[in-house]
């Protein structure tokens, strides 16, 4: 205690100096606009620095779940955006609002084979059903083909199996989309009447007859056309939208009324 | 009280009075050369005779300058220059000792140690006063050349009256 007291003495004038400097600086800080602002603006570089900095390891392990956030709100959007273009086009109000968008991540793809598939990250338990179409941002990608509790397994466009049915923008003609096994970025839309009206740069969109894609989803452009041989129809080259060698998000459209068309068709049959 | 305690409080009552109320409003200026501030008051600092127990003149010093920011409204900016040189003065004083030691009541004073050794003193203590005052006051080294030329044009400007006042005034404690 006494050394204690002794120390203290010996450092007195060191201790005063300290702690008014202190109170000084205090003083300085709060009491006058143009020190604080400099203090409050070089603390910030400083704790700005080593914020950011946290902010970005941070957001780098939120990437997935912000991922996730973004597909939903994409879904949403796209949703939305398909009843305004109905609204738009009145007539298909009705058709577009019976469309649901799931947001899906590919896990697995293929485009080399002559049959395609893609694995899907969604399942049964987040409503993915066979038969369900699967687009992306640019256009149509494929079909849902099988689904298990967590994945599903959908065939591509290209596929030599893949049958779509697909039509030109702007005269409404259709016929069915194939795809020939060779080139992974155009597809063959067969079955046009050769009167129809074509032109190279034409936009190729789903025409909705099926029960898979709503109407006016975008497929590609025509690249070239010629008459097939020996029939009156077309065969148009189309130049697919959707970069299907590389595929990462997804949306799986899920139509709510499927059940009920197939029943009515079924029973007509 | 005796004659030492009188002088003393005379002396700062008389230069606080003097530096706000004159000194604060002389603004010398050529042109845009705006950087001479008479600072006058840190000989009371100076001054103090050499048995104020250190911690005691620290805390006056730091008074001092409260006293003299609440008329400049820069609280703190004053006292801490005061604080800083109030807190090294018994470094220099021990630097420039002369060879007999000091007689330990008297005040540093040109008349008490002669001129040739309070010159160097007061312009030790009032540039380092000068420095800390203007680095506090810009608050960043972005600002140095301004520090530096309001450092020294100051210490010229200040430095004359405080030798003036020795030459006329004999401060014995």
């Amino acid at each position: 205690m006494r050394n204690l007291i002794a120390l203290l003495i010996r450092f007195s004038s060191l201790i005063t100096f300290v702690v008014l400097e202190i109170i000084c600086f205090v003083l300085i800080v709060n009491y006058n606009a143009s020190q604080k602002d400099i203090w409050v603006n070089s603390s910030n570089l400083f704790s700005g620095t080593i914020l950011e900095k946290k902010n970005e390891v941070k957001s780098f392990l939120d990437l997935q779940e912000l991922n996730n956030k973004l597909q939903e709100e994409n879904a949403l959007l796209k949703e939305s955006l398909l009843i305004t273009k109905g609204y738009s086009a009145q007539i298909e109000v009705d058709t577009n609002l019976r469309y649901e968008h799931i947001p899906a991540s590919i896990f697995s793809q293929e485009y080399r084979l002559r049959n395609n598939h893609l694995t899907i990250n969604k399942g049964e338990r987040d409503s993915v059903r066979v038969d369900m179409g699967v687009i992306n941002k640019d256009g149509i990608v494929g079909i849902i083909k099988g689904v298990s509790t967590k994945y599903s397994l959908a065939i591509s466009l290209l596929n030599t199996q893949t049958r779509i049915s697909a039509s030109i923008k702007s005269s409404n003609y259709f016929g069915n989309l194939y795809w020939e096994g060779r080139d992974p970025t155009t597809m063959t839309l067969e079955s046009i009447p050769r009167y129809a009206e074509v032109e190279i740069g034409d936009t190729i969109v789903t025409s909705g007859y099926s029960t898979i894609f709503p109407r006016g989803i975008d497929v590609g452009v025509i690249e070239s056309y010629k008459i097939k041989e020996g029939t009156s129809n077309l065969n148009i080259e189309v130049k697919l939208s959707a970069d299907l060698t590389n595929l990462s998000t997804v949306y799986i459209i899920n139509n709510k009324d499927k059940q009920e068309v197939k029943a009515l068709q079924e029973e007509n049959e | 009280m005796n004659k030492a305690v009188i002088s003393n409080l005379w002396r700062t009552v008389v230069f606080v009075a003097l530096q706000v109320l004159v000194f604060m409003s002389i603004k010398i200026s050529f042109g845009s050369f705006d950087f001479i501030h008479i600072i006058v008051y840190p000989i009371i600092i100076i001054l103090f005779p050499l048995n104020v127990p250190r911690p005691f003149l620290i805390f006056l010093s730091f008074l001092i300058g409260m006293t003299v920011d609440m008329f400049y409204s820069s609280i703190g900016v004053h006292a801490s220059a005061c604080v800083f040189i109030a807190y090294i003065r018994d470094y220099v004083l021990k630097y420039l000792e002369p060879h007999g030691g000091y007689s330990i009541e008297i005040s540093p004073s040109s008349h008490n140690l002669g001129f040739q050794w309070f010159l160097p003193y007061s312009c030790f203590m009032l540039f380092v006063f000068m420095l800390f005052y203007f680095s506090v006051e810009a608050f960043s080294f972005v600002y140095i050349f301004e520090i530096i030329m309001n450092t020294i044009s100051s210490f010229i400007f200040s430095i004359l009256f405080i030798l003036i006042h020795q030459f006329i005034f004999k401060t014995t404690v």
